[in-house]
């Protein structure tokens, strides 16, 4: 009985170690995970689908309070500004209907010029539209969760986009959720063109809010603030001629455009399946398992 | 036979309560809020959890709880796996070590020393993202980050407090 408190003292200090020994492993675990993670492996990306496959049932329950208090502070809004909204959408409806005939008049001009070259058209588009449940915005990076995955035939690289505007690229795809990459994430880097002069140019994000426009050629004189930029449709990821944003500034030769989709706003998205190719060098290895 | 099924059951729950909080707090953050002004900024809410279970209930929020933790946040954010994990650790090495100095002191003392440990852990984050993966946040960005983080903690120690004496109380 008289060994009882050394066995104790023992058994606290052996406890002690293996915690110490615990915690030295798990630092050393965080660190070997990153290298996974950095080496790209096919493990890291199946843990990843797999933690967020079986977390979005829980975070699309939590998001409909999120969304219903944002509705309704919408409302409120709305209300305020009726009168003046409705004169504007009376004042755009004119404009718009103008368009419309002129559009009309293009599209049958434009059947019946390729009628006459042998045209050969766009490969049709497939959409997908899914709701936004995950909004992940931290310091580093730009990402959102939706509620599509394979299952509904979403696919790596496809655009997604809200209304006509792009938003972003899939990224990773589980069996329910996909990520989407958005404009303003650093790793984003989309082809686009300046609308009118056919300057190109990468639209890099960067983590602010708006991403950079990076001039392939030193056609500086072609950006204006104001002017529209849409995909060029070079890579193959995106089809041409999708809105992108406006140049907000030109400071220092470097021009920043201001997408015309803000994160916040983003409820709903649509997924397009155009048929193309992405750039993504993954999307080879995907379709040749 | 006093200790039945239902019991063990009931004290295998209890053991699970700071883990299962501090992943309600991983997803509270990847809600989409809808509000303009926090578009790209959120803060970091599972650190708050991390650190209050470290400092009341150290037997509970043991390394793995702070690793699995950390896995699942980066997972969710979206992030490289294994940064968040070593920022948790980082908070749970340093506030298991420092119980006794933890034991008993007043509510701002535990603040001030969340405010410190946030601070530490983010510059993990900031650094190994940098380093291996090269990716820089605006500074500006993670600053507020940081203060909305350290503005947040009383709300949720003290939300954590009650639950606390909801359902630990009895151990």
């Amino acid at each position: 009985m008289k060994q009882h408190p050394g066995m104790v003292g023992r058994l606290a200090t052996l406890r002690l170690l293996a915690q110490r020994f615990a915690f030295l492993a798990l630092v050393l675990a965080s660190f070997a995970m990153m290298l996974l993670g950095k080496a790209d492996t096919i493990v890291v990306e199946r843990l990843r689908v797999l933690i967020d496959d079986g977390l979005s049932p829980v975070l699309q329950v939590l998001s409909r309070p999120a969304s219903a208090v944002h509705s309704v502070v919408d409302a409120v809004h709305d209300l305020a500004s009726l009168r003046a909204e409705n004169v504007r959408l009376a004042e755009e409806n004119a404009r718009l209907m103008h368009w419309q005939t002129v559009a009309r008049e293009l599209d049958n001009e434009n059947k019946a010029l390729r009628s006459q070259l042998n045209y050969a058209p766009d490969p049709d588009s497939a959409f997908i539209t899914a709701r936004v449940f995950g909004d992940t915005g931290e310091a580093f990076g730009r990402s959102m969760l939706i509620s599509a995955g394979t299952r509904e035939g979403v696919r790596k690289g496809q655009a997604v986009i809200a209304g006509e505007n792009l938003v972003g690229r899939i990224v990773e795809v589980g069996d329910r959720t996909a990520r989407i990459l958005l404009l303003t994430d650093p790793s984003s880097n989309i082809p686009v063109v300046i609308e009118g002069t056919r300057a190109k140019a990468i639209l890099a994000g960067d983590n602010s809010d708006r991403p950079r426009l990076n001039l392939l050629l030193s056609a500086n004189s072609n950006a204006a603030v104001g002017s529209r930029v849409v995909t060029s449709g070079h890579g193959g990821a995106f089809p041409p001629g999708m809105p992108v944003g406006v140049i907000a500034s030109i400071q220092d030769g470097v021009a920043r455009v201001e997408p015309f989709v803000h994160r916040y706003q983003l409820e709903y998205v649509t997924v397009v399946d155009y048929g193309l190719p992405g750039v993504l060098p993954s999307d080879q290895s995907d379709s040749g398992k | 036979m006093k200790h039945g099924v239902t019991q063990r059951v009931d004290h295998l729950v209890r053991q699970l309560v700071p883990a299962s909080l501090v992943l309600i707090l991983v997803i509270m953050q990847a809600i989409p809020w809808h509000l303009p002004a926090l578009a790209g900024v959120v803060p970091a809410l599972p650190m708050i959890g991390i650190y209050y279970w470290s400092v009341y209930r150290p037997d509970l929020l043991v390394p793995s709880v702070a690793f699995a933790t950390g896995l699942v946040n980066d997972v969710v954010l979206g992030g490289p796996i294994g940064i968040s994990s070593l920022a948790f650790l980082v908070i749970q090495g340093m506030t298991a070590s420092q119980t006794r100095f933890f034991n008993g002191k007043s509510f701002l003392v535990i603040w001030s020393g969340f405010a410190l440990l946030a601070a530490a852990a983010l510059l993990v984050e900031l650094v190994l993202d940098g380093l291996v993966f090269s990716r820089t946040p605006l500074v500006s960005a993670l600053v507020i980050q940081y203060l909305l983080t350290v503005c947040l903690y009383p709300v949720v120690s003290w939300l954590f407090s009650r639950l606390q004496l909801f359902w630990l109380r009895d151990e």
